[in-house]
């Protein structure tokens, strides 16, 4: 800043330090004036023009702001401050990567300046750039040795490399300095996270000699007996000192008794613990599992009695794990029937629990059966009514799921989990705007699901929008929980230098990795699938509308045209009513979170666009790691056809993997088709990759009949599935006409006729009406 | 069957969700990345072993002063809740437990505060008859629906002990 100023004479110069001092103070209005007035005089003084740039940046002239900045930059390449204002618009634009190149350069074109040095030594940590934090700890470090904030800085920073020896004499030197600081003493809690944090460090180091030292010569310093006995389980494991780690268990058991973690660490470690003498539920649920036959008809009747006896409706969850084996299944539930001749209470509990355990089976008609008998019993407990709901769900009777849903809803208007849930199973029913009226009885004011990051909400109700076909809103809700992981991720901003003041580096570290794996999440998933999808669906609807257009029409169509146009305009009039998407909120709320997906679509308009959005979220998508198989197929098989129409052999093989580790029993024939697909494509493949591809190409005939010898046909869609193979495997079209009442059927085969009212593809202005209609009419009928 | 352990990062977004299945008070996510980075061993999580679900929580802090601006370590609970298929088993009860411990334990509180609606009769039969809290001030329509709160504290060093 000082050779800007060498340029501008006093008066000038003074100018340049207030308006600068307007840029702290947030002053934006004012500044950019003044920063106009200024450069009138000097024209040429890029300084100036630099600090224009970024007043009109936070002016919300945003694209001009930035390229102004550029522009400054590269007239004056040796200004530290032209490209530090360049860097500070790039980080407010959150090009990151690109924000720290700009403060390297400041940096070294530069005078010292220590903030710049610590802001960018903290964006290097947020790009992951780990060498560039580490060189800038040091920097910091020569500069100022007595702040102890920024010895931590350089240890973590040494850490994140991998230079151990470097952070421990750095540790060395930090614990000198802070024993000599009489004037500002770290906290005993401070001392307690260091202490814990460098034998965390001699672990990760395999220094486990240096861990045992401090594992011995702390253990007074740490008041966390938690972590202490977790490092010193790590540590004795990784010594091969098995009795030692049995007593760090044991420790931990007195500390947490119902953390299951600890048993199995305690399993680990000696196969042949009896674990019967911990005395707690947690335990016996457990290792009921281990038990069959006699003995687990014994051990399960004890189990349970308890629950009858104080009336806990919550004992399903804590026996669910035993339904993974047949054998136990019978036995549970002559457990349940014995309780359907004891007193009224406990009669009441068996028919619930003989709901839940036929719905567990799958056998639905009699799960019904009891939790109607339960509800005859007592109208009055919420929880029945959400079992009927669930089962009434599944046997695709969505309206009444809701209208039960809805009743346990009423029996406690205070609580959320009901209205939640409520809101879940009218969205199944397509009734969008009720379900929005829903979420706002439990919004405050002017709070909307989007400022809360509702994800749960934004999931079901993209889904149900894109099953209506309303592409833009769809795809809208789907962005915005794109948007949330990656707000997520910047959230971790604030606390790379926070941590290191507060000594908690421990939680540091643990929070980069948690947030690199921060998509391997279900809701991340499944969005990501949908959203390609989605597209899928707007590239078709643009290349048919394109050919429309272009071609000389029929009569016929010219009507079509016209008309689908009409259905458009009356379409705008009714959203300026009801829009479906968002009537709840205001104008201000449906524009700033661009509800209608209108903003979004105008970055869509031609295939190329889709493509590029598509990949956007396939990039991500593709390197997920997540443990539900039928979450991430369902995601998965969405980018088959992306990735053969794109050509990418490579990640065609990937994506082929992919599938093969997340078959089940329930996805494996929907699964075989999109793997004949890929197969098929890398058969055909004759790129320069072709050596890569080798080992997955096949003779596609053996491996689809070798399939089809080894499943049994379940379904009318498991059927489908079948014939379609046999098409792609002849190379022509699957035009078979298709129809089906089946949800699932018509996930997968969405063009099909049908007749399920909820499957209502494209629909028209009547149906909307129809649905506004009934709306609020039940506004009026039912009590909300 | 449910396990009780103390929060990782990777819960806080579960423990997000958790809150908003539960209770109208519901903050951003940075506010718990906040709590997570400042006083993860306060953080405990109940979580569903079957399906690897989070069903309960407690976020919890520190303060060094109290309310009336005297030097006073002492925790607050944040948030506390437990989602409605998993009640009556005790879970509240002990993930408030192991973070009275460690706010005791490792950051040496004098007590711990929370807030509490004052008509929430099942809240405050936990904290009062089974954590053993009392109530110390009533705050007039500290809720967003302009519901009152106890101000309630437990003490963990007496009084005549503190500094």
């Amino acid at each position: 800043m000082k050779a800007a100023q060498n340029q501008l004479n006093a008066k000038q110069s003074n100018e340049f330090k207030s308006i600068m001092r307007l840029l702290e103070a947030k002053d934006y209005k004012k500044g950019l004036k003044n920063s106009e007035k200024l450069l009138e005089q000097v024209p040429d003084n890029q300084e100036v023009v630099s600090l224009k740039a970024i007043f009109m940046y936070y002016n919300d002239e945003h694209e001009a702001g930035l390229s102004l900045a550029q522009q400054a930059v590269f007239k004056n390449l040796a200004s530290d401050f032209c490209w530090h204002i360049y860097g500070l618009i790039q980080k407010e634009e959150k090009n990151y990567i690109q924000a720290v190149k700009c403060f390297i350069q400041a940096i070294n074109k530069g005078e010292e300046n220590l903030q710049l040095i610590r802001d960018t030594a903290n964006l290097s940590i947020h790009i992951r750039d780990f060498e560039g934090n580490s060189q800038l700890r040091h920097k910091l470090l020569n500069s100022k040795s007595g702040m102890i904030v920024n010895w931590v800085g350089f240890i973590v920073s040494q850490h994140l490399i991998g230079d151990y020896k470097s952070a421990f004499n750095a540790i060395k030197l930090t614990e000198e300095i802070i024993k000599k600081d009489y004037q500002n003493p770290i906290k005993k809690v401070e001392i307690n996270e260091f202490k814990l944090y460098q034998i965390q460090l001699a672990i990760e180091a395999k220094e486990l000699q240096r861990a045992k030292q401090y594992i011995n010569e702390f253990k007074n310093d740490i008041s966390d007996q938690v972590s202490y006995y977790e490092l010193q389980y790590e540590l004795y494991i990784r010594l091969g000192e098995n009795r030692n780690a049995i007593e760090s268990v044991k420790q931990l058991l007195q500390l947490q008794p119902q953390n299951w973690k600890y048993y199995e660490m305690l399993q680990k470690v000696d196969p042949q613990v009896d674990l019967t003498i911990y005395d707690n539920t947690l335990v016996q649920g457990r290792l009921l599992a281990q038990q069959s036959g006699e003995s687990f008809k014994n051990s399960f009747s004890l189990f349970i009695d308890p629950f009858f006896q104080k009336s806990l409706p919550s004992l399903f969850k804590e026996i669910k794990h035993l339904y993974f084996d047949p054998y136990k299944i019978e036995i549970m539930q002559k457990a349940f029937e014995y309780y359907l001749n004891k007193n009224s209470m406990q009669q009441l509990w068996a028919l619930m629990l003989l709901s839940q355990h036929y719905y567990q089976i799958k056998d639905y008609t009699i799960s019904l059966d009891f939790i109607n008998k339960a509800i005859q019993h007592t109208t009055t407990i919420p929880e029945l009514y959400l079992i009927k709901a669930k089962v009434l769900n599944k046997m695709q009777k969505f309206q009444e799921a809701y209208e039960i849903a809805n009743k346990a809803r009423l029996l406690d208007l205070s609580d959320r989990y009901l209205n939640n849930q409520t809101i879940k199973y009218a969205l199944q029913a397509n009734m969008i705007y009720l379900s929005q009226e829903l979420l706002n009885l439990f919004l405050k004011d002017d709070s909307n699901p989007y400022d809360l990051q509702m994800i749960w909400f934004e999931l079901n109700i993209g889904k149900v929008l894109l099953r209506l076909n309303y592409l833009g809103p769809a795809l809208q809700q789907f962005n915005l929980i794109f948007k949330y992981f990656q707000e997520q991720y910047d959230d971790q901003l604030d606390f790379y230098q926070y941590s290191l003041r507060r000594f908690t580096l421990r939680s540091l570290l643990q929070m980069i990795n948690a947030m690199d794996k921060r998509y391997d999440s279900k809701y991340f998933i499944q969005s990501a699938g949908l959203m390609i999808q989605a597209l899928e669906r707007l590239k078709s609807k643009i290349q048919e509308q394109g050919r429309l257009e272009q071609k000389k029409l029929t009569p016929k169509e010219k009507k079509m045209l016209a008309k689908q146009q009409q259905k458009e305009q009356e379409e705008k009039k009714l959203k300026e009513q009801f829009s479906i998407e968002g009537h709840i909120f205001s104008k201000e709320i449906q524009k700033k979170y661009d509800l209608s997906g209108e903003q979004l679509l105008s970055q869509l308009k031609t295939s190329e666009d889709i493509n590029k959005m598509q990949n956007r979220f396939a990039q991500v998508l593709i390197h997920t790691n997540f443990k539900n198989k039928e979450v991430n197929f369902q995601a998965f098989k969405q980018l088959v056809s992306l990735y053969i129409n794109q050509q990418r052999p490579l990640l065609c093989a990937k994506l082929l993997n992919k599938l093969r580790c997340n078959q089940t029993e329930q996805n494996q024939i929907l699964n075989h088709k999109y793997q004949l697909l890929l197969i098929q494509f890398l058969n055909q493949y004759q790129g320069v990759l072709q050596p890569c591809i080798k080992e997955y190409q096949q003779d596609l005939i053996q491996f689809d009949s070798q399939f089809w010898d080894c499943v049994q046909i379940r379904s009318q869609l498991d059927l489908t599935i079948k014939r379609h193979c046999e098409s792609i495997i002849k190379g022509i079209r699957f035009e078979e006409n298709l129809e089906s009442d089946d949800l699932e059927f018509l996930k997968e085969y969405p063009l099909a006729k049908t007749n399920n009212p909820y499957f209502v593809f494209d629909p028209n202005i009547e149906w909307q009406n129809q649905q506004i209609k009934e709306y609020l009419e039940k506004q009026q009928t039912q009590p909300m | 069957m449910v396990s009780i352990r103390r929060a990782e990062m990777q819960d806080l977004q579960h423990m997000q969700h958790c809150n908003l299945w539960c209770l109208p008070e519901n903050y951003t996510f940075k506010y718990y990345l906040y709590h997570g980075m400042v006083w993860q061993s306060l953080l405990y999580v109940a979580e569903d072993i079957n399906s690897g679900r989070i069903v309960g929580y407690v976020l919890a802090k520190q303060d060094e002063e109290d309310e009336e601006g005297s030097k006073l370590e002492h925790g607050h609970i944040t948030s506390l809740s437990v989602l409605r298929t998993h009640r009556k088993l005790g879970l509240a009860n002990k993930v408030m437990q192991s973070t009275h411990r460690d706010m005791d334990k490792i950051f040496e509180s004098h007590y711990v505060s929370l807030h509490v609606r004052v008509s929430n009769r099942a809240a405050l039969g936990l904290y009062r008859d089974k954590l053993g809290y009392e109530t110390f001030d009533t705050e007039e329509k500290y809720y967003a629906d302009d519901e009152n709160a106890y101000n309630m504290r437990k003490w963990f060093r007496k009084k005549a002990e503190k500094q």
